[in-house]
């Protein structure tokens, strides 16, 4: 099984605006802010949701461990690590999204000029992470900064797209980008603590482990978690055993973008 | 680093780690371009550092002449993963810019 394999799936994100809503199903290993900025999506927003070419903020919201929603500015992550950190595996994974137009007495997150933005800035930051794990991997990043045009565009089209033979063709130009002499793998942790997804933070980066004989549970004590605090570890919504071989757990559930996002719930249960 | 925001000054025992900064594009090149900083620092640190000491509105900073870290990430973690760890506590090279210079 490759990872593409296990990583096919969606994930349910319901998007609202101005007391209307619209249920998406957003492919797992979609840039979330990527995917909503498609043309074909951006026109059902249009439509369903009165949603402005202009914008001033995107938020996305969670339910915490009391049931509140909570703001958390996650344009730039990948659908699944949003839902790994929204819920554990027993709970339903509940997003909102909410856009403030320029009528809407919103925070300001940039200048405010609407999804084409987005899409550059989301490219941009997808393109950031492939050219971090690939110099954690190789010690230079020049391989991903030499990408021909098209193979840019096509891996980011599979990012944002989330499509299955996209994502193969992606793979394996993220997999020659990433073949190098460091035995170190990039993982990336992020840490819920007490079910409030607001309080969701990264605790890894720049999160490159040994890749012999490490497990889970020895990455995630390196990057300073506390394992006796750990209730859950979900990775593309699959809990992940703390004994699990983290080199196979790379492999087979890593993001096109060459991290494996591994997400702690920890804390009192939610 | 600049007297004020100096995360150098905390406790003297903690882990520092030396920083050099290159200058990118057109951006000035620093009075004083090496700095040592705790390694529980996070990278806004240095983004703060830096648009100050630029005296522009606003500062890019980037590892590796490639990529920019992660915000939150800590001078120490970033140091280990794409720096040179060392007995005195390590080295890290941060090329700065005042405009955007590797996406």
């Amino acid at each position: 099984m490759s990872h593409v394999d296990a990583c096919v799936g969606t994930v349910a994100i319901t998007l609202e605006h101005k007391e209307k809503s619209l249920l998406l199903n957003v492919p797992r290993t979609a840039s979330l802010g990527g995917f909503l900025a498609r043309t074909e999506i951006r026109e059902r927003l249009r439509l369903i949701l009165d949603v402005p070419e202009r914008f001033t903020a995107i938020e996305v919201r969670a339910r915490d461990g009391k049931g509140e929603w909570e703001r958390f500015d996650a344009r730039f992550a990948h659908a699944s690590a949003l839902a790994d950190c929204a819920s554990t595996l027993d709970g339903v994974c509940g997003i909102r999204l909410e856009v403030k137009g320029d009528d809407d007495d919103a925070m300001r997150v940039d200048s405010g000029s609407g999804w084409d933005d987005l899409e550059r800035e989301c490219r941009q930051s997808f393109f950031n992470g492939v050219k971090e794990a690939t110099y954690a991997t190789h010690a230079s990043a020049s391989k991903a900064m030499t990408m021909t045009r098209e193979s840019a565009d096509a891996m980011w089209a599979a990012a944002q797209r989330g499509d299955y033979e996209g994502l193969r063709r992606a793979e394996s130009s993220s997999a020659e980008l990433r073949e190098g002499r460091r035995e170190v793998l990039p993982v990336r942790v992020y840490e819920v603590r007490d079910g409030s997804f607001a309080r969701a933070v990264v605790v890894s980066a720049p999160a490159s482990v040994e890749r012999r004989d490490i497990t889970v549970g020895d990455a995630l004590r390196q990057f300073g978690v506390d394992l006796r605090d750990v209730r859950t570890v979900i990775s593309q919504g699959i809990e992940i055993d703390l004994d699990f071989d983290l080199a196979k757990t790379h492999e087979a559930l890593r993001h096109v973008d060459g991290f494996l996002y591994l997400v702690t719930h920890c804390g009192t249960s939610s | 680093m600049s007297p004020e925001p100096d995360p150098s000054s905390e406790a003297s025992d903690e882990r520092k780690v030396v920083v050099l900064f290159k200058a990118t594009g057109d951006a000035p090149i620093l009075r004083r371009n090496v700095v040592k900083i705790r390694a529980s620092a996070k990278f806004e640190e240095i983004l703060a550092h830096l648009t100050k000491s630029t005296r522009c509105e606003r500062a890019f900073a980037y590892l590796g002449a490639a990529f920019a870290p992660r915000y939150d990430a800590t001078i120490g973690a970033l140091c280990d993963g794409y720096g040179e760890r060392n007995d005195e506590g390590g080295k890290l090279v941060v090329f700065y810019s005042t405009t955007p210079a590797w996406g």
